[in-house]
């Protein structure tokens, strides 16, 4: 409970008048000479309990009685189940807002979603706390912080308004404790309003112990985390992993693959998917049964002269709608450009042969040698994939390759015949190891995820029968894709950004039997050449967050009324000179899986933080002017008070001396 | 030099208002010269009492003929011997006897005793005066002439409230010290126990005494109406009590009800003349209530 007056409250001490009144009142006795004292001590001894009690509860119910009044003129603030924060309305209010896709559930019955409640509540709040306090939003798209002038406004701004994003708790924090620095807000209460998903909050990140170290210096800050975790029943969100142009020698035909979630199995449903592609329309109905659905490869042929073209897929409204549209995009594939870069004629003829040969005839792929002495000469914009077999460059060289997977592209390192110290990507090779006696088996890798992943029908790729019979172990941080029975790393990803690799063999007889059982190098080489041709690609898949846009013209939004700053985070498709962009939430806003509030508890332990579970629906205001309670609270003491003191009735018979 | 005595308490106007009425005696007095008060003997007044069968030896003047006449039989002749009385006047002087708002009951009990002594002696009885009090004990023997009379007036004058009760033995000491039987009258606010009084009373009437008892209260006793604390001062020396009338006003009044109503049973039960009198009466009509009350129906015809 806070007060808007709290400076009233330094009249508490008048709460204490009842009983001094009562004591002076017992000072002003009058002595009176009395004859039936027998009657007097008989009196005072059958009175002392019940008499007793019934004067301390006369003077309690005085005291509450001043008490109330002196709390109702503070005006009081009832915040509900926050429980008792002392003090006035705080000097600056930060409402930190998760404005990801999932903070669009909504309650059937009203159609508001957790944003929108939220973001009521929070204005209501600080219209009843009035308009003194400074009140700054940092929302989820851009964590800048924002002065905004009053409560009102934070309904109606573009900047509290719905997005396709998702959010990073953590890096909101940050902003805020940033602002609390410079600006110096004094008493600042921060509200954060989420949605408590795991995806959003990162709560295994490293971020959370030097935001708790700095906030735990603050002085005056108050953090309250108003969460809606409840995850509505029966919503389905619709993503689309992978769209296709395929030509199959007259005809052409778009290949989608189409994955349906939702978060409860227990009956079965059956919906259509409305898939519009450049303008027509068709149903594909489905039947779910279980949590996930997923539709591999499902055809829709078109028109063998168009090229592009642009749509979306949608599914009924339900719990979320913005998990209900997905817009693609489509364009012929570029052509998939590897380099390899090796003075071993033997590796270099194995790697372009494994870049260089494409199974699907619709994809077009060309792998050209070069020599170390020569890689300056790298087509850089062109090339998806280069396939480095020499030392670590250093210089101008490896700021080259930094950019090049900087930007999307492809890079998979093999130790060179001579390796040095020298480190790229904060990898570098350690020496050979030799074993002629026998072959080391790989004892594990990621079948789950990555180049080494099962095939899409779940067949694993035989990784496991690779023999390697000469490795060069790689050092430096990174997540290990496949591992020796030594226990040293055959696949490394580095952990910068990118799609960086290194392997730590060679395909030759000599080294191992990658180049001989081929099929698993095989699969990795082209995955990691298509991971790099994606960002060539005309058509792009992003997600949807804040980014330059510049020259971006809308083709198809899915909130057309959206200010034109907004739109590339609500999802749609743009299109610039060289790209079409189809824009969809990230895949980690589907997951449901929240963080528990232990957990939660734990983030901000040490930490003033109250946590403010609500619920989609309810109309609990955050904080009630609550001074008529006390009122009525006063007026329940004044009257219990004039009972207790009311004078008793004398019996009429016996009562008189003649 | 004698010790000046103001005799305000005994007050001209009543005395004359309650001339025509007189102290009767309810039960057979034993007194020594004839008076206006029925004795156990038989005597010789007007007033007719009984046959008795003649035995040798009684006064034949005395028999009646014309009963001998009617029935054959020899009858004596009875009539009523009149005597004088004793009225002894207890006084309570214990501390309590000195409360009161504007009168006490000392000063209340000062004009009902000397008016008794006066109409007492005026028509012939004895007065004696016993002081009942933890200080000076009095105690004179009632004596019919004017200037004892005037010696019990003196004494009663000079009588103050002062100290701790000790009804209970005066009463028990004056029921042995009165040997005769007497009118005994007791003014007093009977702050004792009811069941210490009980035993006090069944003494005297056990002594055949004819006992009458004021007792002196005030309104304010009962109602006990005080608004404001009050620190109540015990006038027979014990310490003072500061109460709250609100708090304690219930069960004080409630304790006064028991006291009032076992008080009365225990009057009953010993056959006590009982009036209970507040003391901002006029005494002239408490006098008078209690005389008419005494008076035989006959003589009130």
């Amino acid at each position: 409970m806070s007060f808007l007056q709290p400076w009233m409250l330094f009249a508490l001490p008048a709460i204490a008048l009842p009983i001094l009144i009562h004591l002076l009142n017992r000072r002003r006795h009058r002595p009176v000479p009395w004859g039936a004292m027998m009657f007097l001590e008989h009196a005072k001894r059958m009175s002392r309990g019940m008499a007793r009690l019934k004067q301390i509860l006369i003077l309690a119910l005085r005291t509450l009685a001043v008490a109330a009044l002196i709390f109702a003129a503070s005006r009081p603030l009832s915040r509900g189940w926050l429980g008792v924060a002392a003090g006035g309305p705080p000097d600056t209010i930060l409402v930190l807002l998760d404005r990801s896709a999932s903070m669009e559930d909504q309650d059937v019955q009203t159609g508001q979603s957790k944003r929108s409640a939220a973001l009521t509540k929070i204005a209501d709040l600080i219209t009843t706390l009035g308009e003194g306090p400074r009140l700054v939003l940092i929302e989820s798209t851009s964590n800048e912080p924002v002065e905004i002038e009053s409560a009102k406004a934070l309904l109606d701004l573009p900047q509290t308004g719905e997005t396709a994003t998702a959010a990073d708790i953590p890096a909101m924090l940050e902003s805020a404790e940033a602002y609390m620095s410079i600006n110096e807000t004094g008493r600042t209460d921060v509200w954060l309003c989420s949605d408590q998903r795991r995806s959003d909050w990162d709560p295994g990140g490293g971020r959370w112990g030097p935001l708790r170290d700095s906030f735990q210096e603050r002085e005056s800050v108050q953090l309250y985390l108003l969460t809606y975790p409840e995850v509505p029943p029966d919503n389905v969100a619709i993503t689309v992993p992978r769209i296709e142009r395929r030509q199959i020698g007259s005809n052409a035909e778009i290949v989608l693959d189409i994955h349906l979630r939702r978060n409860r199995s227990d009956r079965t449903a059956e919906f259509p998917i409305e898939i519009v592609l450049n303008g027509a329309r068709s149903i594909l109905p489905v039947e779910m049964t279980d949590t996930e659905l997923i539709l591999q490869g499902h055809t829709i042929p078109i028109d063998s002269e168009i090229e592009e073209g642009t749509g979306r897929l949608e599914i009924p409204f339900d719990a979320n709608p913005s998990d209900n549209v997905y817009f693609i995009a489509f364009a012929p594939p570029p052509v998939r450009k590897a380099v390899v870069v090796s003075d071993d004629a033997v590796s270099a003829r194995a790697l372009r042969l494994a870049a260089g040969t494409s199974l699907d005839p619709a994809v077009e792929t060309a792998a050209t040698i070069l020599p170390p002495d020569r890689a300056e000469e790298i087509p850089w914009d062109d090339t998806a994939l280069i396939l480095w077999h020499a030392p670590l460059p250093g210089g101008i060289l490896a700021e080259q390759l930094r950019d090049f997977a900087g930007r999307g592209r492809s890079l998979v390192v093999f130790p060179p015949d001579e390796p040095s110290s020298d480190e790229l990507f904060g990898m570098k090779w350690s020496s050979w190891r030799k074993d002629t006696s026998s072959s080391v088996k790989v004892a594990s890798w990621r079948w789950d995820t990555d180049l080494l992943a099962n095939s899409a029908g779940g067949r694993s790729l035989p990784v496991g029968e690779l023999e390697t019979y000469r490795y060069c172990a790689v050092q430096g941080p990174g997540r290990d894709l496949a591992r020796f029975e030594t226990g040293d790393p055959l696949l490394r990803r580095a952990a910068d950004d990118g799609s960086v690799y290194f392997c730590a063999t060679l395909p030759r007889s000599s080294h191992s039997s990658l180049a001989r059982d081929g099929i698993a190098f095989y699969v990795m080489v082209q995955r990691a050449l298509e991971d790099g041709a994606r960002s060539l690609a005309r058509a792009q898949q992003l997600e949807a967050a804040r980014r330059e846009t510049e020259g971006w013209s809308a083709v198809a939004l899915r909130n057309e009324g959206a200010v034109p700053a907004e739109r590339p985070l609500q999802g749609g498709v743009f299109e610039t000179e060289l790209e079409l962009i189809a824009v969809n939430r990230p895949a980690s806003e589907d997951l449901e899986e929240t963080v528990p509030n232990e957990e939660i508890d734990g983030l901000f332990e040490g930490l003033e933080a109250v946590r403010v579970e609500a619920e989609l629906g309810s109309t609990a205001a955050l904080a009630n002017e609550v001074w008529h309670v006390f009122l009525i609270a006063m007026a329940l003491c004044l009257i219990g008070e004039a009972i207790l003191t009311l004078p008793e009735k004398k019996k009429a018979s016996g009562g008189t001396v003649a | 030099m004698a010790e000046q005595i103001q005799r305000d308490f005994l007050d001209p106007k009543i005395l004359s208002r309650l001339a025509g009425l007189t102290l009767h005696a309810r039960h057979p007095m034993l007194g020594n010269v004839a008076g206006k008060h029925r004795s156990p003997i038989k005597g010789s007044s007007l007033e007719f009492a009984q046959y008795r069968k003649y035995v040798p030896g009684d006064d034949t003047r005395r028999l009646d003929w014309r009963a001998y006449a009617r029935s054959d039989r020899f009858y004596i002749k009875e009539f009523e011997a009149d005597t004088n009385l004793r009225l002894c006047l207890i006084l309570d002087v214990s501390g309590s006897m000195g409360s009161g708002d504007g009168v006490s009951k000392i000063d209340f009990a000062r004009r009902l005793a000397a008016t008794l002594a006066y109409l007492a002696v005026k028509q012939g009885d004895a007065v004696g005066l016993y002081g009942a009090g933890e200080t000076k004990p009095l105690e004179m023997a009632p004596k019919r002439n004017v200037a004892h009379l005037r010696t019990v007036l003196d004494e009663i004058g000079r009588l103050k409230a002062e100290g701790g009760t000790s009804l209970e033995e005066s009463l028990h000491e004056s029921a042995e010290r009165i040997r005769q039987r007497a009118l005994i009258v007791i003014l007093s606010d009977l702050f004792v126990p009811p069941a210490d009084l009980k035993s006090c009373f069944q003494h005297l009437r056990f002594r055949k005494h004819d006992v009458a008892v004021f007792h002196l209260l005030e309104q304010r006793e009962i109602d006990f109406d005080f608004e404001r604390p009050v620190r109540f001062v015990d006038l027979e020396g014990g310490p003072s009590v500061l109460a709250d009338p609100e708090m304690i006003g219930k069960q004080y009044r409630k304790a006064v009800q028991t006291y009032l109503d076992e008080l009365s049973v225990v009057t009953r039960d010993a056959a006590i003349d009982y009036h209970r009198v507040d003391i901002h009466e006029e005494p002239g009509d408490v006098l008078a209530r209690f005389l008419l009350s005494r008076t035989p129906k006959k003589a009130r015809r």
